[in-house]
């Protein structure tokens, strides 16, 4: 153990996180209260207009788990799948989970990092420009954007944003990730079209995230400006944007590194309402029917693809960490 | 901790760098308020929850302040009375919130090794496990029957990431000149940790829990939602979401009232409490202060 | 790390590409749209996206709203007359003692893939229905063909009115020659069951365990059938209906007329387009926009108004959704188990105001506490004898007297106290859908001012069924009354007053009452009598003793009628919306595009004019 390098330490360490979570969430969704058959049941039975007994004769049939099966045994399938890399079938759909990720991740994929790109790079640039000019106009505006933006429920702000861009103005179209004319593929149409339906779930993300950047970035930067090392760089007389970049901004923006890999690892939960609304195809959907179905494969199969990607964000995080301050070493 | 003999001094000069930044000044004046408004309001003005329809969305007037919300009910005593829960839960979220996040990163950053490893991966566990289920187990189980309680859960859910943040501040400040002194001066990590790291994170940290005290707003509905709490009409996040879902007032004009009110409660306090930070990080660190 | 600029660069560029990509795609988007000539209607629905959305209506993930386009049941049912439409069936008949139900079906019509369609295909749905344990099995002995147009069921028992309709208003949506391989092997399972329940029946519940396993194996063999059957993922949906799917997308669904079908020379929509239903918030905004031309979202009084304020061409029906919304009282803890405390509640709550207040569109039941629903009432129960019955109107005063005359008094900061002296505190548990949350909170407040303690929680989906089992409750929202499909109350009576009815179980009404004349009532008895055949008076009587029982012990307190809000575009590119005292409105409660659809097929909706 002792022979490994930094690096493997922390490659075998992320791993054996990444196996506990997946056990957690394996072990939580099992334990998961209540009877979801009688919640079906008394669904059927309003729908239907039937008793109950019957309602729920017929639910029982929409449950695809075998309770029966002993839990370790359960659990032992499940990592055998995993690492055959096999996410096995989803319970509710009978289709592979595989299919079901690969066909709705890259949709989110695509909202998400676009959104995270530009609300990161807007507002870490906003929030160093805000520390920067601390006694100009620029902070109190700042801080009052991300104090608006952040106080509007994000639901709210995509309906508006729907009804005056969608609606009114009938810039932007109502739904979708693409016109339902053109023919998904490697051609231009479906590009421009992909971009065009993007616009406004990236904005509707952007505009609420980018407040909460600005501050934190500002913060940070406040912390740092006030270093000895900024003062002897000014007095040695270097240019202002040389400093504020390479010395403050450099250091300032460490710690919303971690956030931002925590952030990565969080796009996947926080763009199921924006799929809603717009009606893109991403995984928020199957988030959703997974646990109304106690569709357990699906439900381990998202989640898998959750904590691969906090785990690896952090861990690049920790590694680009490293690279900024050569003072910190790799533990 | 012994009691600095110049604490009364030390208050006043606080107050006066307040007094000067003009920001700051402002957001204590919020901040008053808003802790007036929990404490003396709910005594000073009535709360009238009769529903009467015909007052339904009535606009702002002398009668009622900001107007009437879906029921005919006063919309500004519901703010008032809202805001001691509110409030109580917000800071008591930021503050628990905070408090183990500084505890746990800053310990895991100082003292390293296995401690800091076992801090880091029980950290990813929480972050990367779902809380939904979490919550279930938690509804079907637990009653939560008073504000601490409620932060209690609340922090529990807030502290990990701003953990982790702090533990990589602290990395890089481990190597700083003024630590190493420390430790060479063989300091204890306590005096290390509150004396010497601490003050220079004040604005990220500040920064941090006025961001959770928002959350903790907007939280605490999901947890009216999953019934781990009674419905509570006057709490102001539960208010917003009446007006956006349950009454529809976004297309409604004479239901704007409804809809902003709560949020304007929010801003305020929050943009408040950026101001007041200002304020407090120059206390905390003399090289800001003009 | 590279400088700042850089980046700012890569950020201005790809802002650039967006700006680019959105102008080029607005200025291509306005010269594609022309106007085609098409009749299009656009509506809304849900189903559950690609990759997991197919064309087999029994597989999870399938069809979804696209069935009511795509397929079609022998007949339409609509509860405001009690008529039966032809659709698949042309005419029927019962026979003398309502053992036999024979259905002609209508000839000449076509599978979307050309098949003609056959009683066969009546045959293969219902057997793949058995195991999925469509009600309607309960009593139907068998299904015969003795020729391709002609059905004939048969019941094990004479059929009620609910059975019959169960039968014919199912959608035929199987295909003997695509699904009759998996009917096949059901046939033998169906027999294997009938023959493992009469022995049951004979040997009594000892023998179960003796036989220990069988009924397990019989429901594990079916099981296996329907995975075999699930596995099947058609890409194609197969209907009868007047249209055929074209496209599905995570957000859209396209069908095209189906020329061959039996109804295409009246219909005059050659397209229909459906929006997935993201939430009720975004279907306002598409309706104000003239966006779709017909959807059903619950909506408050104001924004009804907006929404036909701003859209001139809209109009807005209110047809009866036949159920209601009410509340269940647990009639096993104090201080609700007191008849007394639940008659003053009953009387303490302005009913009509709760109403105002949380579903304005609602139809107010101030009156009484009927297991009927107000609009079907009159069916049931003549003015005299309801005015001999006990009324529950908004009356606070009169709710004081009850009180008191029962040995309840208020302390000194006008709290009520039970008899014994503890202050009644109430708590309403109810589901987190936005009506209910506003009625339950209506009828709190009401409470609190009345002088009680009472607050709201809100109970998730899945946790609702043990609250109710565990009587760990005060009262629940509920819905009540929901007469839907059939227009008929055995369901009802079945789930508030019989033996293991949802509602019964959980308020812990006895199994038997007290009668007006002093004699016993054996509730059980009676809702179970109910769902059989019965002669009309006997029928009437029974009913008019149950909604006594409802009314004199309150196990239930009904506070509104749902009614439908239907909003309708007229004009813009469908016209002929019929009025709303047509009686197919009345169908809304049995699905809302069934009705689109039926006014298609009779040729009232038509294009622009």
């Amino acid at each position: 153990m002792n022979r490994l390098t930094p690096l493997q330490k922390k490659i075998f360490t992320s791993l054996i996180t990444v196996f506990v979570a997946l056990s957690f969430t394996f072990a939580l969704m099992r334990l998961m209260p209540g009877d979801i058959v009688d919640e079906w049941a008394r669904e059927l039975q309003v729908q239907q207009g039937l008793t109950y007994q019957e309602a729920y004769k017929i639910a029982t049939t929409r449950l695809n788990y075998d309770p029966s099966v002993p839990l370790p045994l359960q659990y032992a399938r499940y990592i055998g799948g995993l690492l055959k890399g096999n996410l096995g079938m989803s319970l509710n759909y009978r289709i592979p989970v595989s299919t079901i990720i690969l066909k709705a991740l890259p949709w989110t994929l695509f909202v998400a990092s676009l959104a995270l790109l530009v609300s990161f790079t807007v507002g870490v640039f906003l929030g160093m420009l805000a520390a920067w000019k601390r006694k100009g106009f620029l902070d109190p505006c700042v801080t009052f954007y991300a104090s608006l933006t952040q106080a509007i429920p994000n639901f709210l702000f995509a309906l508006i944003l729907l009804v005056v861009f969608a609606v009114r103005l009938r810039w932007f179209p109502l739904r979708g990730a693409y016109d339902i004319d053109v023919v998904p593929g490697f051609n231009l149409a479906f590009f421009l079209s992909a971009f065009h339906h993007a616009v406004l779930p990236v904005v509707a993300f952007t505009f609420q995230t980018l407040g909460g950047w600005a501050l934190s970035m500002r913060a940070s930067a406040m912390s740092v400006l006030g270093e000895d090392f900024v003062m002897v760089a000014r007095a040695k007389g270097l240019k202002e944007r040389r400093i504020a970049v390479q010395y403050v901004g450099r250091n300032a923006i460490t710690p919303l590194i971690t956030s931002l890999a925590i952030a990565i690892g969080g796009m996947l939960g926080g763009a199921i309402f924006i799929e809603t609304i717009f009606g893109y195809p991403g995984v928020g959907f199957f988030f959703g029917t997974a646990i109304a179905t106690r569709d357990f494969t699906l439900i381990q199969g998202l989640f898998l693809i959750t904590t691969l990607a906090i785990i690896i964000a952090n861990f690049a995080a920790d590694i680009v960490y490293s690279k900024l301050d050569k003072r910190v070493k790799l533990e | 901790m012994i009691m600095p003999r110049n604490t009364g001094k030390r208050l006043l000069e606080s107050f006066t760098i307040i007094k000067h930044n003009r920001r700051a000044f402002f957001g204590l004046c919020v901040l008053v308020f808003f802790i007036l408004m929990a404490t003396a309001g709910p005594v000073v003005i009535p709360l009238d929850m009769s529903q009467d329809f015909l007052m339904r969305f009535q606009g702002p007037s002398w009668a009622h302040i900001l107007g009437t919300d879906f029921a005919g009910r006063d919309i500004f005593q519901q703010l008032v009375h809202g805001s001691t829960d509110v409030l109580t839960i917000a800071f008591a979220t930021a503050f628990f919130g905070s408090f183990i996040a500084v505890l746990v990163g800053l310990s895991a950053g100082l003292v390293g090794g296995k401690f800091d490893m076992l801090m880091m991966r029980i950290i990813d566990i929480f972050l990367t496990v779902p809380n939904f289920p979490i919550m279930i187990i938690f509804a079907s189980i637990f009653r939560i029957n008073d504000p601490i309680s409620f932060a209690l859960v609340l922090a529990a859910w807030s502290w990990p990431g701003l953990a982790r943040a702090l533990r990589a501040q602290v990395l890089s400040l481990k190597h700083k000149e003024f630590v190493e002194v420390s430790r060479v001066m063989a300091m204890p990590y306590r005096h290390i940790m509150f004396k010497e790291a601490l003050p220079g994170l004040m604005p990220y940290l500040m920064i941090n829990f006025i961001d959770m005290a928002r959350g903790a707003i907007t939280a605490s509905v999901g947890i009216m939602l999953l019934g781990l709490v009674p419905l509570s009409v006057t709490n102001w996040g539960m208010m917003l979401n009446f007006a956006t879902f349950q009454t529809g007032a976004i297309y409604v004009p004479s239901a704007l009232s409804y809809l902003l009110s709560p949020m304007l409660a929010i801003i305020l306090f929050q943009y408040g409490l950026i101001c007041f930070a200002s304020g407090v990080e120059e206390i905390f660190d003399p090289r800001l202060r003009s | 790390m590279p400088e700042r600029r850089n980046i700012f660069v890569l950020l201005i560029s790809v802002l650039l590409c967006f700006a680019a990509g959105a102008a080029a795609l607005f200025l291509s988007s306005c010269a594609g749209k022309k106007d085609s000539g098409k009749v299009i209607f656009r509506g809304a629905g849900s189903w559950e996206i690609p990759p997991a959305f197919h064309g087999n209506p029994w597989a999870p993930g399938g069809v979804g709203s696209a069935s009511w386009y795509v397929h079609e049941p022998l007949f339409m049912f609509l509860p405001g007359n009690r008529q039966f439409l032809p659709r698949l069936g042309l005419s029927m008949k019962e026979s003398k003692n309502h053992k036999k139900l024979t259905v002609k079906l209508r000839e000449g019509v076509k599978w979307h893939d050309g098949h003609p369609f056959t009683s066969k295909d009546v045959v293969t749905t219902f057997i793949i229905g058995y195991l999925h344990h469509w009600a309607v099995w309960q009593l139907l002995e068998g299904i015969e063909t003795p020729d391709e147009h002609t059905v004939v069921f048969r019941w094990k028992k004479p059929c009620p009115h609910l059975f019959k309709t169960r039968a014919l208003i199912e959608k035929i949506h199987s295909p003997s020659h695509i699904y009759g391989k998996w009917a096949a092997p059901i046939r033998p399972l169906m027999k294997k069951e009938a023959e493992y329940l009469k022995f049951r029946k004979r040997m009594g519940y000892s023998a179960e365990t003796r036989k220990e396993g069988a009924a397990f194996e019989i429901e594990k063999e079916k099981k296996a059938v329907r995975e075999k059957l699930y596995s099947f993922k058609p890409v194609e949906l197969t209907g009868t209906g007047p249209f055929k799917l074209v496209t599905v997308t995570a957000s859209d669904m396209r069908f095209e007329k189906f020329a061959e079908g039996w109804a295409a020379g009246k219909i005059a929509i050659d397209e229909v387009q459906m929006a997935r239903w993201p939430s009720n918030e975004i279907i306002w905004a598409f309706l104000i926009a003239g966006e779709i031309d017909a959807a059903h979202p619950a909506t408050p009084k104001e924004v009804a108004e907006q929404i036909i304020k701003l859209n001139p061409r809209m109009k807005m029906v209110t047809p009866s959704d036949l159920a209601e919304f009410g509340l269940v009282f647990n009639l096993g803890r104090e201080p609700m188990s007191d008849l007394e405390f639940r008659r003053a509640v009953a009387t303490a709550i302005d009913r009509d105001l709760v109403r105002k207040i949380s579903y304005y569109y609602g139809t107010p039941v101030t009156a009484y506490s009927l297991g009927i629903i107000k609009s079907q009432r009159s069916d049931w129960l003549s003015p005299e004898t309801l005015q001999k019955w006990e009324k529950y109107e908004f009356n606070p005063q009169k709710a004081e007297e009850i009180l008191l005359a029962a040995g309840y008094k208020r302390n000194a900061k006008g709290f009520w106290l039970t008899p014994e002296g503890k202050k009644i505190n109430l708590e309403i548990s109810t589901l987190g859908n936005s009506d209910f949350v506003l009625g339950a909170d209506s009828i709190s407040s009401q409470l609190v001012k009345f002088g009680m303690d009472c607050h709201v929680r809100i109970v998730m989906g899945q946790l609702y069924g043990t609250k109710l089992t565990s009587g760990d409750f005060d009262m629940v929202t509920q819905f009540l009354g929901d007469v839907r499909r059939y227009g008929d109350p055995a369901t009802v009576f079945e789930n508030i007053l019989g033996k293991g009815g949802y509602i019964s179980t959980a308020c812990r009404f006895p199994e038997e009452v007290k009668g007006p004349d002093g004699k016993t009532i054996k509730v059980h008895k009676l809702a179970k009598e109910l769902r059989e055949y019965l002669p009309e008076p006997r029928r009437r009587e029974i009913i008019r003793t149950l909604s006594w029982v409802v009314n004199k012990y309150l196990p239930i307190l009904p506070v509104y009628e749902k009614n439908m809000l239907v909003f309708i575009t007229e004009g813009k590119r469908v016209s002929g919306w019929p009025d709303e005292s047509h009686p197919m409105w009345s169908a809304v409660s049995t699905g809302m595009e069934g009705v689109y659809i039926s006014f298609m097929t009779e040729g009232l909706l038509k294009g622009k004019p």
